[in-house]
């Protein structure tokens, strides 16, 4: 159970990473990985991302991660860098299970 | 008062999918043939993409042997339709084209030389044609060439709206009595980039678009036009043809966003409010608009809000989008539906808006769905609008229209404010300290010739060997400097550029922007001014050379080798429009926004339109300038090779004007000067540093015949004469000439040679100044660099001298060689670029003014 735990916990840590080393590159923010917090909102206050970066998101996904997403998907894993990896991880299980 | 010059159009040419010469276009219009369909050269990379391609390749008539190879498309189409105009006015080869001025908007230019290393076609690569038609603005210097038109050209580089604004800046080169026709063209072969750029953005529609209706979603297109603009009594006189008349026109900045469009649409309302005033109309005496129209959500959307806002009955007036036909042109977009609007309109039909299906939910107006509407129009609107929120909109009628011309108070410029970044320091008092202390800015840089970890782009190594002429190239640069490249270059820490801004999106500034934010802040601190009050009526035009050049290299970079995983980051700020369009995000700067493209000492360019647009009252300051950064890369060191650097390496070894040694060392900042009506200036009290008094402007148009190795400068010298003509002096009265060259053998002679030729016959040789050694060569913001330390000089009688040079050349001119005490009443600024444009600006002392 704990070495479960610890390879979810794992798993989360380097999706965290890999998202936001992701969005420094496409998205040339001026912040280090260890200067984004996770639960930074991603668009309004937070990384101050607009409409035409989330398409660049959405490219990330499909080049990083496998994972395409359509028009019709709630956009809420949009919201922070958080709620972006659980999507990410989610996505991945479901692919595992399938 | 006076009255506006009446600038009616006499000439037409187009290349399009529907037709390649004005009568198939018009019968293709009429019959409502749409050119969009499955692209033949992109789908295999795209998938189901659909676009509007010429694909049929045109004739070129009257073009030499061989030389076809040597051109890309956009200059070839440009020479194809603007020949084609000037036939059609029966102007071609008429002795009065080398008074006359040529305008190209294009926005992706000097991009087909390279397409084979980016597609990895690598014998496809041409030397010859990187020479002809590798630099951005190399399409103005070939037509300029073939066509013989030597009165001056620009290059329009703001992406969307480039040709609907080269039309206005042709009407405003006629308005100053130095031209009395303008060959205007529009340019825009698609290639890769631009087209995987939309892609990626996903804003491509899968068939041919349905503006205001249906699906969003817009259709690439590509295509050509032109049109001969001349002044009135002109073209009646020798009877041309008249297919309408320009009465006015107008730009916009959004200050808004990148590439999405301002919601509230006050950009878009702004600039056709600020065109109707010029034109001296009301919105009730337009009867048709032709609109931008692309068809994507967010333009259709805030284009009928724009409209509602400016037309209190715009439902009463139809408005239609040519795109629904030949997709969005980019670059030539605008022209060509101007052309098509003056095809149709004499037929008393109006144009419908083709594939209409149900309309929009934000889209109420009559767009004239699928069927010609019957109406008699004789004042219409043409508007488009671009990435990073530049808008134009045009103001013209058909023949006979009984107008009576618009009318303009002419108002004397002054320069009040002025902004500097350079590698020896921001802003005038740290660059005279510098000098003072003998400081360099410059700094030995060795540059390993391999370049690796550009994926896709074959190991530079390996490109150089395959190809002889490149090995050539490079081998001699490297006997001199062993087997690492070694480059001396006066470089901007972008850091401490960045320290001293105060508020900008970190994020989507790269250096270049940085730089000419910075200068732009404080040209506008210099002059006292408030851009919070005066912003809406400020024009922000900025000269550009190689622009944002890392910004390119990433955005291409990131289309191998998969192009439909194209960078949308990059993509609108690798546009050369993307600097004067950050600057005027940045700070608010909400008038007329222009990037003219024209290469080395574009900002010559932008200074001169700048001053038009001051003295002609239609804008009240204008901030003017260019900016540069040096990227190291393969691409741009053969360029840089092409242009010759110097070959002495030592800190003085750039020595503009010499005898024993020719070469320049690259720079890079940006210059920018804060101008405004010299009244306004002085009833606020603001610093007035100089008046300009005039200006000329003038091209070789030997660009394509390089055996003239002996450039006469007399092109040159036409353009001092007109300088000196507007500013109602002569050569005696000048005490002060900077040049603005690079200390090539070619520029010298060429420069030094134009000078002489217009000062043979003053009493005294003219004292003469280059103040480039200090900053190294800064493309595009030389001029305003020189012009700052030009207006310290007559503040403070006091001369500084060419830097480093030796053994000046032997010529008719006092090259100032050691600091000198002069009273400067009057100095002359000159340059030209690399293409063979000359400008010369005459310079009045500062306050206090009579």
């Amino acid at each position: 159970m704990e070495s479960d735990l610890e390879s979810t916990i794992e798993q989360r840590k380097d999706v965290l990473r890999r998202v936001k080393e992701g969005l420094i590159v496409r998205l040339n923010l001026y912040q280090i990985v260890n200067q984004i917090d996770d639960d930074t909102p991603l668009f309004g206050s937070g990384l101050k991302l607009d409409s035409v970066d989330a398409t660049e998101l959405l490219v990330m996904l499909d080049e990083e991660f496998g994972i395409q997403v359509s028009e019709s998907e709630d956009p809420f894993y949009l919201r922070s860098v958080n709620s972006l990896a659980s999507f990410i991880i989610s996505r991945q299980t479901k692919t595992n299970k399938n | 008062m006076l009255d506006r010059k009446r600038v009616v159009i006499t000439g037409l040419g187009v290349l399009t999918s529907i037709g390649a010469t004005t009568e198939e276009f018009r019968n293709s219009l009429l019959s409502k043939r749409c050119g969009i369909r499955p692209s033949s050269r992109f789908s295999d990379v795209f998938g189901n993409v659909c676009a509007s391609e010429v694909l049929e390749e045109p004739k070129y008539e009257g073009l030499a042997e061989g030389l076809q190879e040597k051109l890309d498309k956009a200059a070839l189409w440009a020479y194809k339709v603007g020949r084609d105009a000037l036939v059609n006015s029966g102007l071609l080869g008429n002795e009065a084209l080398s008074t006359s001025s040529l305008i190209i908007g294009v926005s992706s230019a000097g991009t087909e030389a390279y397409m084979p290393l980016l597609e990895n076609r690598i014998n496809d690569f041409s030397i010859d044609k990187t020479r002809l038609s590798g630099s951005f603005s190399s399409v103005c210097s070939v037509v300029s060439s073939l066509l013989q038109i030597r009165g001056g050209y620009e290059l329009v580089a703001t992406a969307c709206t480039a040709s609907t604004n080269a039309i206005g800046i042709g009407f405003d080169q006629i308005q100053n009595n130095k031209n009395q026709m303008a060959l205007v063209i529009g340019t825009e072969p698609l290639y890769l980039p631009t087209i995987a750029g939309f892609y990626t953005l996903k804003t491509l529609h899968q068939q041919a678009c349905t503006p205001f209706s249906g699906v969003p979603g817009m259709s690439i297109g590509e295509g050509a036009g032109a049109l001969v603009l001349e002044e009135y009594q002109h073209a009646t006189a020798r009877g041309a043809p008249i297919y309408g008349e320009v009465l006015a026109y107008a730009t916009s900045g959004d200050a808004h966003h990148e590439t999405a469009p301002d919601p509230r649409a006050k950009g878009a309302a702004q600039v056709m409010r600020t065109a109707l005033a010029n034109g001296e109309l009301c919105p009730e005496d337009v009867e048709y608009i032709n609109v931008h129209g692309t068809g994507t959500e967010t333009n259709d959307r805030s284009e009928t809000l724009a409209m509602k806002k400016v037309f209190a009955d715009i439902h009463s007036i139809p408005v239609s989008s040519t795109k629904s036909y030949i997709g969005h042109n980019i670059g030539s977009a605008g022209i060509i539906e101007f052309i098509a609007c003056l095809l149709t309109l004499p037929e008393g039909k109006i144009l419908p808006t083709l594939n209409f299906g149900r309309a929009r939910p934000s889209c109420d107006l009559n767009y004239v769905p699928n069927e010609f509407q019957e109406r008699n129009v004789k004042v219409f609107m043409k508007n488009n609008y671009a990435f990073g929120g530049n808008n134009c909109c045009i103001l013209a009628a058909l023949p006979g229209n009984g107008r009576p011309n618009s009318r303009y108070h002419p108002r004397r410029v002054a320069i009040t404010g002025i902004g500097l970044v350079s590698s020896l320091g921001f802003g005038l008092e740290q660059i005279l300290g510098a000098i003072r202390k003998g400081t360099s800015g410059s700094a030995l840089k060795t540059w390993r010739p391999s370049h690796k970890g550009e994926e896709g782009i074959q190991d530079f190594e390996d490109w150089i060997s395959s190809n002889e002429m490149l090995l050539q190239q490079f081998s001699d640069l490297r006997k001199k400097n062993g087997d690492q490249l070694s480059l001396r270059t006066h470089e901007v820490d972008d850091r401490a550029v960045r320290r001293h801004l105060k508020r900008f999106d970190t994020r989507k500034a790269n250096r270049i922007s940085t730089f000419a934010l910075l200068a732009g802040e404080q040209a506008i601190a210099n002059a006292g001014a408030n851009i919070r009050t005066t912003g809406k009526t400020t024009a922000l035009i900025i000269g550009m050379s190689k622009g944002p050049q890392a910004t390119i290299s990433r955005y291409v970079e990131s289309l191998v080798p998969d192009p439909r995983r194209a960078r949308t980051f990059e993509f609108p700020s690798s546009l050369m429009n993307a600097i004067g369009t950050f600057c005027s995000i940045s700070k608010g700067i909400k008038g007329y926004n222009t990037t003219l493209a024209n290469g080395f000492n574009a900002a010559l360019g932008a200074m001169c339109y700048g001053y038009e647009l001051v003295r002609q009252g239609v804008q009240g300051q204008a901030l003017v300038g260019g900016a540069d950064e040096i990227f190291h890369s393969a691409l741009h060191a053969l360029q840089e090779n092409h242009g010759g650097l110097s070959p002495n390496l030592d800190e003085d070894g750039f020595r503009v004007y010499d005898r024993d040694q020719s070469g320049y060392f690259m720079g890079e900042g940006a210059g920018m000067a804060y101008m405004e009506e010299l009244e306004s200036a002085g009833d606020r009290g603001g610093p007035i540093l100089g008046i300009i008094c005039g200006y000329g402007k003038s091209c070789d148009g030997s660009y394509i015949d390089d055996t003239n190795s002996q450039p006469s400068g007399q092109w040159l010298a036409k353009a001092i004469s007109q300088a000196l003509d507007e500013a109602g002096l002569t050569v005696d009265d000048i005490d002060l000439v900077c040049g603005t060259g690079w200390g090539t053998v070619s520029s010298n002679r060429k420069e030094l040679n134009g000078i002489e030729r217009a000062f043979m016959h003053r009493s005294h040789p003219v004292p003469l100044v280059n103040y480039n050694g200090f900053f190294g060569f800064v493309e595009s913001a030389a001029p305003i660099l020189n012009l700052a330390l030009v207006l310290n000089a007559m503040k403070e009688d006091e001369i500084l001298p060419i830097p480093h040079t030796r053994s000046f050349e032997t010529k008719n001119l006092a090259f100032v060689s050691r600091k000198e005490r002069l009273s400067v009443r009057h100095a002359l600024l000159v340059g030209s670029t690399e293409g063979g444009n000359n400008y010369a600006v005459v310079l009045g002392k500062g306050a206090p003014y009579e």
